[in-house]
């Protein structure tokens, strides 16, 4: 069985790339909580490159306005169907951003409407549990985005498993710190991650 | 008054109450019949059989009197009811008879008997037409015919009477949206209605409302009646779907109707100006914005859409903006112009405008549809990138200082070896260094960047001291640079024990030393000889193409985790998650497959079920795929009323579409071992 890869979307608009450190951080986080064979680094996929197909998971996230391309639409659509869980964060944080406004137009465009996750979701239960749902991130309510505390994340299911997961908590900013100063934190802020590789790899 | 005109005149009389009789007799059974239909419900078809049974026995009736028509049997008709006559009447018919014939043919008022006597028949027939007539009155409708409803329930026959199954034949009519200005249209009998989300589909047969049950989907629809036929009336829904017509009658049965809903597609935009994504120093003047669009049915209004995104890292600030709002009135297409001012945007460096154009339709039933184009992009660089990106447009070069790129000099080297046995010496010797010359100044445009970028000077004219006249060594292009002085000493990625001078300039430098060889050669009018370095240049450029491509936004820093030392360090335990099963690649494939099989199980013993379960799976196919729903129907049509050559070919089809297309495979799959 080959390792688990975590992939970052790389699409034609806006700043894919704006939290670097991120996928380090979860793969840290995969080898310090699981027994899951991971890679130790990410890699970066193209959403209209058909090398989407190989990760399980991809993670998408930027702060500037979101507009796929056909090909872009059109490959995350056969991601979908045969399995692929995509999960995106608004760096933003902020509801009334032009990239949530413009990331949820072209995932509705995608996926169909989006739906609230509700927190008894087995997504928060599959490896540590949460019981109030998305953990909260220290960005929530640090004056910038909307300074709202989203008690719940939405996306959209594909044969009865979620295909689509859509935050506004901004774990782009929470999770993008280097590895080794996860020493410095009382409590694991990353933990979440786990959950999200764990759901992909076993629902 | 002779005898023979009495004779004619009771011949007249005899003739007219045949027809009469025949008339009374012919439409009291009509009449009757028709009443009895009505009382039972029965079609208006019974009215035409009982008007058929009436003039039938009409004729039978008027046949039997048609011997009145010769004179010489209406006298003989009249001898043999009065015997006294003694055949004087006939003789005197027949041709002029002497008076004493005439004269016993008269004794007796035969005529006025006769008369009477016809006259008497009509009144029992005529007794009976009225007796009807006022039966055909008193009768119920059949509505609130208590009969006829008993009759219903027990015999099992329907409103139609005639047709007993009241879903034999159905009609659909099908009202489009109006917004679509589309024409109403009917169906006779059809297994699936196609037609736009929000048309108005009303299926219709013979017979009373409470013959038939209806549901969509599953939740019930209200049959209604009129004029004699029960009517469902639905509204296309957005996903196809199945009704389901029930017979109450007894024995009745199901019948499906598909419902497969044409969406309105949302309009098709194209941005065609600005044609490209663009990166400019400064953003001033005015940008002109055009779109084409196009909508299936018709298009209501559309605009550009601009955002401005300022700022970088974490802090981003956005303005957004309509242009151009213009209404199209349903029309299917159109273009959309404006021109954007840059100046008034007042972007400052680093602010990215994008802009799209956006349609929406005059679907207002599930819409509006709303379309856009692809997104273009102008920047505003940072100034620290103005050596990396495309700045304003430079005037054209000075003709003389162009130089032939490195592919046409080989063009025009191949093309003059080529033609080298056709021309003299001297040509041919012309014409090569006249290309040795222009690769001597391609090389010295190459010699110039790999000398600028280790921290000499330029290369001179042709000829100046300094110039290199033959190959260099990396080694004495090293030393060159360290002699310039060495600024160039910023960290690089490099391999292996290379100098970054080296790395960075060593597919040039390889392109320089080629060159001089290429040049060399044809100096000497050996065009052949000189090709192959030619090329061994241009593979070197195009490697240092490809080497020094620079990318703007960058990669992010690669951390490469220590998952061997983090592996298991964490405090915190969770609890392992129980694998699911995953469906499978293509379920809606599977479930097709199956279908399949259990359609084609019932064919050989109900074709109906059969014919219905291929409706049934021509719904799920409808979304995603059209051209498996689109053989389906053909199959259910074919299966019901087709031959059995006709059901094989149409089953095939579906067993092919379901299968997909075939897959082309360059070769037999690797052996991998034993079963």
């Amino acid at each position: 069985m080959s390792d688990f890869v975590f992939a970052t979307a790389q699409y034609d608009s806006g700043d894919w790339d704006s939290a670097p450190l991120l996928p380090a951080n979860v793969i840290d986080s995969i080898a310090r909580y699981t027994a899951i064979d991971v890679a130790p680094t990410g890699v970066i996929v193209p959403l209209a490159a058909p090398a989407l197909f190989r990760y399980p998971l991809v993670y998408l996230t930027g702060h500037l306005p979101v507009r796929f391309t056909a090909a872009e639409r059109e490959n995350l659509r056969a991601f979908a169907q045969r399995g692929g869980l995509l999960f995106v964060d608004d760096h933003n944080h902020d509801i009334d951003g032009v990239f949530h406004k413009t990331a949820t137009e072209e995932l509705a465009r995608v996926y169909g409407p989006l739906r609230e996750i509700p927190n008894a979701h087995p997504l928060y239960r599959c490896f540590f549990t949460f019981e109030d749902g998305p953990p909260t991130t220290s960005h929530e309510l640090n004056g910038w985005g909307d300074n709202l505390v989203h008690k719940t994340l939405s996306g959209a299911e594909h044969e009865g498993r979620l295909s689509l997961i859509y935050s506004s908590k901004d774990y782009s900013s929470e999770w993008n710190y280097h590895p080794d100063n996860k020493r410095f934190l009382s409590v694991d802020n990353t933990k979440f991650a786990v959950n999200l590789v764990v759901y992909a790899l076993t629902r | 008054m002779t005898a023979r005109e009495r004779v004619m005149a009771l011949q007249r009389l005899l003739l007219a109450v045949v027809v009469l009789r025949a008339l009374f007799i012919g439409a009291s059974l009509a009449l009757l019949v028709t009443a009895v239909a009505r009382l039972l419900a029965l079609s208006p078809r019974a009215t035409a059989l009982a008007a058929t049974t009436g003039l039938f026995v009409a004729i039978l009736v008027l046949r039997r009197g048609l011997g009145a028509r010769s004179i010489e049997r209406v006298a003989l008709w009249v001898e043999e009811r009065h015997p006294a006559l003694q055949y004087a009447l006939v003789t005197a018919t027949e041709a002029p008879a002497p008076p004493d014939v005439e004269c016993q043919a008269l004794a007796t008022p035969w005529w006025d008997v006769e008369r009477r006597g016809l006259l008497r028949t009509l009144v029992a027939p005529g007794a009976v037409l009225i007796a009807v007539v006022l039966l055909l009155a008193l009768v119920p409708s059949a509505s609130t015919s208590s009969i006829a409803q008993r009759v219903r329930a027990v015999a099992g026959t329907g409103a139609g009477g005639v047709v007993h199954d009241p879903l034999a034949a159905i009609h659909v009519t099908v009202r489009p949206p109006a917004y679509s200005g589309q024409a109403e249209r009917s169906l006779d009998d059809p297994t699936s209605v196609d037609a736009l989300v929000g048309s108005r589909v009303i299926v219709s047969g013979p017979g009373d409302a409470e013959l038939v049950r209806a549901t969509l989907d599953s939740s019930a629809v209200a049959a209604s009646r009129a004029d004699d036929r029960w009517a469902v009336a639905v509204v296309m829904p957005a996903r196809p779907m199945l009704l389901r017509l029930r017979s109450t009658t007894q024995g009745g049965r199901e019948r499906l109707v598909v419902l497969a809903p044409e969406s309105d597609a949302p309009p098709a935009v194209t941005l065609l100006a600005p044609a490209r994504d663009t990166t400019v120093r400064a953003a001033s003047g005015a940008l002109v914005l055009r779109a084409q669009l196009r909508d299936d049915i018709g298009l209501r209004d559309a605009n550009f859409e601009i955002i401005v995104s300022s700022g970088q890292e974490e802090t981003f600030t956005f303005r957004s903006a309509v242009l151009a709002h213009r209404t199209f009135g349903g029309r299917s297409g159109g273009t959309l112009e404006a021109r954007l001012s840059l100046d008034s945007l007042a972007l400052k460096p680093g602010d990215i405008v994008q802009m799209r154009a956006v349609a929406r339709d005059a679907n207002d039933v599930t819409g509006p549809g709303v379309g856009s184009s692809e997104t273009r992009a102008l920047r505003v660089a940072r100034a620290g990138e103005y050596d990396s990106v495309a700045v304003e447009a430079a005037p054209p070069g000075d003709p003389e200082g162009q130089v032939l790129s490195q592919r046409m000099l080989i063009t025009l080297t191949e093309a003059l070896a080529n033609r080298r046995r056709s021309m003299d010496r001297p040509t041919l010797l012309t014409e090569s260094r006249r290309i040795a010359a222009d690769q001597a100044r391609l090389r010295k445009r190459v010699g110039d960047v790999v000398f600028q970028r280790t921290g000499g000077q330029p290369l001179g004219e042709e000829g100046d001291a300094g110039v290199p006249e033959g190959k260099l060594t990396p080694e004495q292009l090293l030393e060159r640079a360290r002699g310039a002085g060495n600024d160039a000493g910023s960290p690089m990625d490099v391999e292996g024990d290379e100098t970054p001078i080296l790395a960075l300039n060593k597919p040039l430098l390889e392109a320089f030393n080629a060159m001089w060889d290429a040049g060399r050669a044809l100096e000497q009018g050996e065009p052949s000889q000189a090709l192959p370095p030619m090329r061994r240049a241009l593979a070197a450029i195009e490697r240092a193409r490809q080497a020094e491509r620079i990318y703007l936004r960058g990669r992010p820093a690669a951390v490469i985790v220590d998952v061997a030392r983090a592996r298991l360090a964490g405090k915190d335990k969770g609890s392992s998650a129980v694998s699911t099963e995953r469906f499978t690649a293509d379920p809606a494939a599977r479930r097709r497959a199956e279908s399949f099989a259990r359609a084609s199980a019932l064919l050989a013993r109900d074709r109906d079920a059969a014919a219905d379960s291929l409706l049934v799976m021509r719904v799920a196919a409808l979304g995603d795929s059209p051209a498996l729903a689109a053989v389906l129907d053909t199959a259910a049509r074919v299966t019901r009323r087709g031959s059995a050559e006709d059901v094989a070919l149409a089953w095939a089809r579906v067993r092919r579409a379901l299968a997909g297309p075939p897959v082309r495979r360059d070769s037999l799959p690797a052996w991998d071992g034993a079963p």
